[in-house]
C-alpha cells in the first residue's frame, strides 16, 4: 500500500518537477554594440618547396602587415605557436591554436615552378569552429605569378583573408597616386607619383617641369586626370600611366580644375572658371562633348558623382559660405532632405565650412574637408545630410579620397604651421589613423580601383 | 440533571472505549505478522517493520517516518529522472578534454568556477561519484555531505538505512530546508503531502530566480567574446539565434547549432553569423553553477547587435 502510494507520489512529482525545467530551455539575449578587439590571427611562415626561403618569408610578411594595417587584426607572436608541423594538406591541431586564443589560422605553401614562376597556396582555418573558411566557395586559394610581382601575390592573399573575415570588398592590391613635393617654398617642385597601397614601389610619373595638382584615378586604373599648369594656365589633363602620355581635356576658354572621373569612367566632371564665376561641367570622353551642369553666380566646384551616376555632390558658396550640395546629374529638381524641391539641395547645416566632397564607392556617405575655428577636419555625412561624423582633426587636414571598398579614407595633413604635407589614412570607424610613408613630402592622394 | 448527564456521558464513553479496546482482539493478518516479527526480532523500529511488511503499512503506526518518506519521495523523482542525462555528458567530457588539450586557458577560469559551484553542489555527490573522481570539485562536495546528513539525524536516526536509497534526494531536500525558515518543520506530521507540495513550489520559485542570474552570467560571458558588427552596414547587422548544448564543466557539447538564420547567409550578413558563432564558441567553457546544470545544459542564445 505504502509502496503503491510512494510510486504514485513519485510519478506525480516526476511529471511536475521534471517537466517544467526540461521544457524551458534557458534563453539568453546578448545585446549591444559588442566588445571590439582586433581579431587575433596566426600567419606562420609558409612551407617552402624550393630554395627561395627569403621570398616566401617576405610574402608572408606583407600579408601580415597588410592585415595589421587595417587595425582590425592582431598578428599572433610566432614564438607562441605550439604546432610547428603545419602542412597545407593536413588539418591543423585546433587545440594548439585555441591555447593561444587565435581566431583564424592561415596555412600557406610556397613553390617555385618549373617555368620560373612562383605559386603560393593557402588555407584559412576557423580555429574555434574547427573548419576551413571557404573563399569564393573554395577551401583554399592558389596564386601564381612571376617572382618580381611577388608583392601582388601577398596583397591578393591579404585581400582574400580580409574579405572573408570582414565581408568588405578587397583593397590591398591597389595603388595610390599623389603629388610629391620637393624644394623650397618659393620654388616648389610638384610631381605626380604613384605607389602601392602599402607604400611600396614608389615612382614619379611626371618630371616636375610643370606643377600638377589633384590627380584622380579612372575606374580602369590606367588613366589619371589632373590639373596641370602647363603653358602657365591651370587646365585639366588626362594622363596614361602605362604610356606616360598627357593629353589636354577639352577646349575650355577658361581655367579648368577639380576634375574627377564619373563612376563608369566614360566622363570627367570638372569646374571651369570664366569671368570670375565657377560652374560645373561634365565631358564625355568618347564624344568630347561637354555639358554645363550649374549656372549660378556663386562658386560651384569639386563635383563628385554617386556610384549610380544619377547624382552629383559639390561645393558651393551660394548660401554665403562654402557648403555641400547634391544635384541630379540631369539637372532635374529633387526633393531636398531639408524640405522643398530644388535643383541643388544643401546637405550640410552644422557650423563650419565644407569642401572637397567625395561620394563613397558604397553610395551612402560623402567624405569632406571641414574648416572650423582654425582647425581642419576630415569627416563623413549621409547623403541625406544626417549623421555627420568627424574622423580626424589637425592644423590642416584636406583632400579626402576613398579606398576602392569605401572603408578607408586617405588625405593629407600639415600637422603644424610650416610643417610639410604628409599622407595619412583613417578608417571609417575612426579607430585606425595611420601615416603612409612617402619618400618626399606629399599631398593630394587618390586611390586606384583594385587591380585585376 | 447535570449529574445524570455526566453519568450518561461516562457510561457512553466507557461503552465506546470497551468497543474500541476489544476490536483489536480480532487480529488482522497484518497484526499477526507484525506481532510475530516483533517477537522474532525484538527492538525493531516501526520503520523497519514497515520495510519488512510494506503490505501492512496501514497497520503500522509510524507517522513521523512516513512524513519524512513522503518528503523524500517528493523531491526524489525530479532528481532521479534528471540523473541519466547528466551521466552522459560526464562521460563525454574527459574524452573531449583528452582530444583537445586546452587546459591552460581553462585553468585560469577554474578557480572562479569552483567558488561559484561548491556551495550549491550538494545534490551531486552520489549521482556520479565514480565518474567525477578525476574532477577537482569532488573534495569540496564530500565535505558538504556529512553536514547534510547530520541535519537529518536528530529526527530520524532510525530511518537512515531506508533513506540511504535516497541520499542524494535528502541532500537536495536539506539544501532546500537550509534556504527555508526552520519554523516550517513542525507541521510536517499533520499534513505531509501538502507540506511536500509547498516545498516543491518553493524550489521552483528559486529556480526561476536562478534562471535570471544564469541568463545574466551567460550574457556577461558571451559579451566579452563578441566583437560586434558595427562595421557592417545596418541592414547586415542581423540577429543570430543559436542553440548551445553544454557539458557539466561548461564546455560545448558538440557544435553550436544555428536556429535563425538557419544557415550562414551569403553576403555581408554572413559575417554577423560568423562573429556570433565565434563569440559563443570562443568563450566556452562557461562558468555556471554546476548545481543548476539541468537549467543550462541547453541554452538558446540570441546575439542582437543594437545600433548606436
Amino acid at each position: 500500500m505504502t509502496r503503491l502510494l510512494m510510486t504514485l507520489v513519485m510519478t506525480l512529482f516526476v511529471t511536475l518537477g521534471f517537466a517544467s525545467p526540461a521544457q524551458a530551455e534557458l534563453k539568453v539575449l546578448v545585446e549591444g554594440g559588442g566588445n571590439f578587439k582586433p581579431t587575433p590571427l596566426a600567419i606562420p611562415d609558409f612551407q617552402v618547396r624550393g630554395t627561395n626561403t627569403d621570398l616566401a618569408r617576405q610574402i608572408a610578411d606583407v600579408v601580415r602587415s597588410d592585415l595589421e594595417s587595417t587595425g582590425l587584426f592582431e598578428m599572433q607572436n610566432p614564438a607562441s605557436f605550439i604546432q610547428k608541423d603545419l602542412s597545407i594538406d593536413v588539418q591543423p591541431r585546433f587545440a594548439d591554436w585555441k591555447i593561444i586564443k587565435t581566431d583564424g589560422l592561415v596555412v600557406g605553401s610556397f613553390e617555385e615552378l618549373a617555368d620560373g614562376k612562383i605559386a603560393v597556396s593557402f588555407r584559412l582555418w576557423d580555429v574555434y569552429a574547427g573548419e576551413v573558411m571557404r573563399i569564393n566557395g573554395q577551401p583554399g586559394r592558389r596564386l601564381t605569378t612571376t617572382p618580381d610581382n611577388w608583392r601582388r601575390i601577398a596583397h591578393k592573399i591579404a585581400d582574400s583573408i580580409y574579405t572573408r573575415l570582414t565581408g568588405e570588398d578587397p583593397y590591398f592590391d591597389s595603388r595610390l597616386v599623389y603629388i610629391a613635393e620637393t624644394g623650397p617654398k618659393l620654388n616648389r617642385v610638384k610631381r605626380l607619383a604613384i605607389m602601392d597601397s602599402d607604400g611600396a614601389n614608389q615612382q614619379y610619373l611626371t618630371p616636375g617641369r610643370n606643377t600638377v595638382l589633384t590627380p584622380r584615378f579612372s575606374p580602369s586604373a590606367q588613366e589619371i586626370t589632373y590639373m596641370s599648369y602647363e603653358g602657365g594656365k591651370p587646365r585639366v589633363y588626362l594622363f596614361n600611366i602605362e604610356t606616360g602620355r598627357q593629353e589636354l581635356l577639352g577646349n575650355f576658354p577658361g581655367m579648368t580644375f577639380a576634375p574627377r572621373f564619373s563612376r563608369d569612367g566614360e566622363s570627367v566632371l570638372l569646374t571651369q572658371a570664366e569671368n570670375g564665376n565657377s560652374d560645373l561641367y561634365i565631358m564625355n570622353l568618347q564624344t568630347r562633348q561637354s555639358k554645363r551642369l550649374t549656372e549660378h553666380p556663386a562658386i560651384d566646384t569639386s563635383p563628385s558623382m554617386s556610384p549610380d551616376g544619377r547624382s552629383i555632390v559639390f561645393t558651393s558658396d551660394r548660401g554665403g559660405s562654402p557648403q555641400l550640395y547634391i544635384m541630379n546629374a540631369d539637372k532635374s529638381p529633387r526633393t531636398c532632405p531639408s524640405g522643398g524641391r530644388d535643383v541643388a539641395c544643401r546637405i550640410t547645416f552644422n557650423k563650419g565650412q565644407y569642401s572637397t566632397p567625395v561620394w563613397s564607392p558604397r553610395g551612402d556617405l560623402v567624405a569632406f574637408t571641414k574648416q572650423l575655428g582654425g582647425k581642419f577636419y576630415i569627416g563623413v555625412i549621409g547623403i541625406d545630410g544626417q549623421g555627420e561624423r568627424l574622423l580626424t582633426e589637425a592644423y590642416l587636414d584636406e583632400g579626402p579620397d576613398w579606398s576602392p571598398n569605401g572603408r578607408v579614407i586617405v588625405f593629407f595633413r600639415e600637422s603644424r604651421p610650416g610643417a610639410g604635407p604628409q599622407l595619412w589614412s583613417i578608417d571609417l570607424s575612426g579607430r585606425n589613423e595611420r601615416r603612409l610613408q612617402t619618400q618626399t613630402e606629399a599631398s593630394d592622394p587618390a586611390w586606384s580601383p583594385v587591380l585585376e | 440533571m447535570l449529574r445524570g448527564l455526566t453519568v450518561s456521558t461516562l457510561v457512553h464513553a466507557s461503552v465506546l472505549a470497551m468497543a474500541v479496546l476489544s476490536w483489536p482482539h480480532q487480529k488482522t493478518e497484518c497484526e499477526k505478522l507484525i506481532e510475530r516479527l516483533e517477537r522474532e526480532e525484538p527492538g525493531l523500529a516501526p520503520i523497519d517493520i514497515l520495510m519488512r511488511l510494506p503490505q501492512c503499512a496501514s497497520s503500522i503506526d509510524v507517522p513521523v517516518d512516513f512524513v519524512e518518506i513522503g518528503l523524500v519521495t517528493d523531491i526524489a523523482p525530479a532528481q532521479k529522472a534528471e540523473e541519466p542525462p547528466e551521466e552522459e555528458p560526464e562521460e563525454v567530457i574527459p574524452e573531449e578534454v583528452e582530444d583537445q588539450p586546452e587546459p591552460p586557458p581553462e585553468e585560469e577560469s577554474a578557480p572562479e568556477e569552483e567558488e561559484v559551484v561548491i556551495p550549491d553542489e550538494e545534490a551531486e555527490p552520489e549521482e556520479a561519484p565514480k565518474k567525477e573522481e578525476p574532477k577537482k570539485e569532488e573534495p569540496p562536495k564530500k565535505k558538504e555531505e556529512p553536514k547534510l546528513i547530520e541535519k537529518q539525524k536528530p529526527k530520524e536516526a532510525d530511518d537512515l538505512d531506508f533513506l540511504n536509497d535516497f541520499e542524494n534526494i535528502l541532500k537536495d531536500k536539506a539544501q532546500t530546508e537550509r534556504r527555508q525558515a526552520p519554523d516550517e518543520e513542525p507541521p510536517k506530521i499533520d499534513k505531509p503531502v501538502l507540506k511536500d507540495v509547498q516545498q516543491t513550489r518553493q524550489g521552483a520559485g528559486e529556480r526561476r530566480g536562478n534562471t535570471a542570474s544564469l541568463q545574466a552570467a551567460m550574457r556577461r560571458q558571451i559579451y566579452v567574446c563578441w566583437r560586434g558588427v558595427s562595421d557592417l552596414p545596418p541592414e547586415d547587422q542581423i540577429d543570430v539565434e543559436m542553440r548551445v548544448s553544454l557539458n557539466r564543466d561548461g564546455s560545448l557539447k558538440g557544435n553550436v547549432e544555428l536556429v535563425s538564420p538557419r544557415s550562414r547567409p551569403v553576403g555581408r550578413s554572413g559575417i554577423a553569423v560568423d562573429v556570433a558563432l565565434r563569440a559563443v564558441r570562443k568563450c566556452a567553457p562557461y562558468q555556471l553553477p554546476e548545481d543548476d546544470y539541468e537549467l543550462w545544459k541547453d541554452i538558446n542564445v540570441t546575439i542582437s547587435p543594437t545600433q548606436p
